[in-house]
């Protein structure tokens, strides 16, 4: 059997012309949408972004987890600091 | 937002990265992780792949926070030291990102660029070959439908996940096509033992829902091992769909490695409604994404499904 390694160039030309925010989804995002066409049955993100909290609402009373599974309250980790927070995944 | 970290994080901001849901199931053979032991190993994939000096965190398995964002997959929030939000937006953007730290914070002398930043580049987890099991034609317009892995069906990691789509009749009452694609987790770095047999499965539905064919066996390969989907179509017919659908599969696997090679049998529950925490699948191969092969132009694309485990 062999080991196929696939070269990720979107990832490599992201890397190179863009912040990593980008690589975690946006440029691909809007590229690969623009591509591929997103179905009328999906609701384009900034429209399903209005019923997220906006500017003036406290950040949520949630519990996510850090790096090694330990829960961590949002609130708690935004306490006290200017926060940035930024959504992404690997695809 | 690393540029933005590199000149912002001594005066006191704080920068995290948060892992949600994957948006594209597939893409760069990705899988949605069903637990999260396996979206934590995401993160550190995430970690390996770009580099970064960033924090990160994950959404726990219920994906609050991704629901709380409105499902958005790369939104961004600035907070202020009481918590409350001080910019908001639907996609990130390392532009007014800035501006938001100069607003808040102040400029800097020397803002970091991209080119300062030197940040290593790696290639997407590697797999055993692919390009050997010819892949189906979806038909257009498929979406992810929700499945749940039954946790308690196996001891062992779940090394190949379904992904269940549905065509718009199966969207909008449980009744038509159904794709499952059993898909290799290349972050176990397993493959199919083709030697051993292929992959089959078997769907138990409840009272009021058919399904046809009921079970189904993969192709019958001829090379000893390869990490392509095994991929199946089925008609489904609902007359009623509150309860779910029952999915086992057995299959052969091999670390790549080689220490190992062993039979699975795992099992789902296939719900027919749609999973709204993944997007359409993308398809690629070695040269990348594969244009046309999204959910809305011709044949193949869909969203992912799986977004976790059940306990019985």
């Amino acid at each position: 059997m062999t080991t196929a390694a696939s070269p990720a160039k979107e990832f490599i030309m992201l890397t190179r012309s863009a912040s990593l925010t980008l690589i975690l989804g946006a440029l691909l995002q809007t590229s690969l949408v623009a591509a591929q066409g997103m179905p009328p049955q999906v609701t384009p993100p900034q429209v399903r972004f209005e019923s997220a909290p906006q500017v003036g609402d406290l950040i949520p009373d949630l519990t996510i987890v850090d790096d090694q599974g330990n829960p961590a309250s949002l609130r708690e980790i935004t306490r006290g600091h200017y926060t940035v927070m930024t959504l992404g995944c690997l695809t | 937002m690393e540029t933005v970290e590199r000149d912002y994080s001594d005066k006191g901001v704080s920068f995290y990265y948060v892992y949600k849901p994957l948006a594209h199931p597939e893409y760069n053979n990705y899988i949605a992780p069903i637990t999260i032991e396996e979206r934590l190993m995401h993160v550190e994939e995430a970690k390996r792949l770009l580099g970064s000096s960033v924090t990160w965190l994950a959404d726990t398995m219920s994906n609050d926070f991704h629901e709380a964002m409105g499902r958005t997959p790369n939104s961004e929030l600035v907070i202020d030291p009481d918590g409350v939000i001080v910019a908001a937006r639907a996609w990130s953007n390392p532009e007014e990102l800035r501006q938001d730290m100069v607003r808040l914070i102040g400029p800097v002398d020397h803002p970091t660029t991209i080119a300062d930043l030197d940040l290593p580049t790696q290639p997407p987890a590697p797999t055993v070959a692919k390009g050997i099991v010819p892949r189906i034609e979806k038909p257009q317009g498929m979406l992810p439908i929700e499945i749940a892995a039954i946790l308690d069906s196996s001891d062992i990691p779940f090394y190949a996940k379904i992904r269940a789509e549905g065509d718009s009749g199966i969207l909008a009452d449980g009744s038509g096509t159904m794709y499952l694609g059993f898909h290799l987790d290349p972050l176990y770095h397993v493959h199919w033992n083709n030697e051993a047999g292929p992959v089959t499965y078997r769907l138990n539905a409840p009272p009021g829902v058919t399904v046809t064919p009921a079970s189904g066996t993969g192709p019958d390969v001829s090379a000893p091992a390869d990490s392509d989907p095994r991929e199946f179509l089925v008609n489904v017919t609902a007359e009623n769909i509150d309860q779910p659908l029952r999915l086992d599969v057995f299959y052969f696997g091999c670390d790549d490695a080689l220490t190992f090679c062993i039979p699975v049998n795992q099992s789902y529950e296939i719900t027919l409604s749609r999973d709204e925490s993944h997007d359409w699948s993308i398809r690629t191969d070695e040269n990348g994404p594969i244009l046309g092969a999204g959910p809305g132009v011709g044949p193949g694309g869909g969203r992912g499904a799986g977004g976790g485990g059940r306990r019985r």
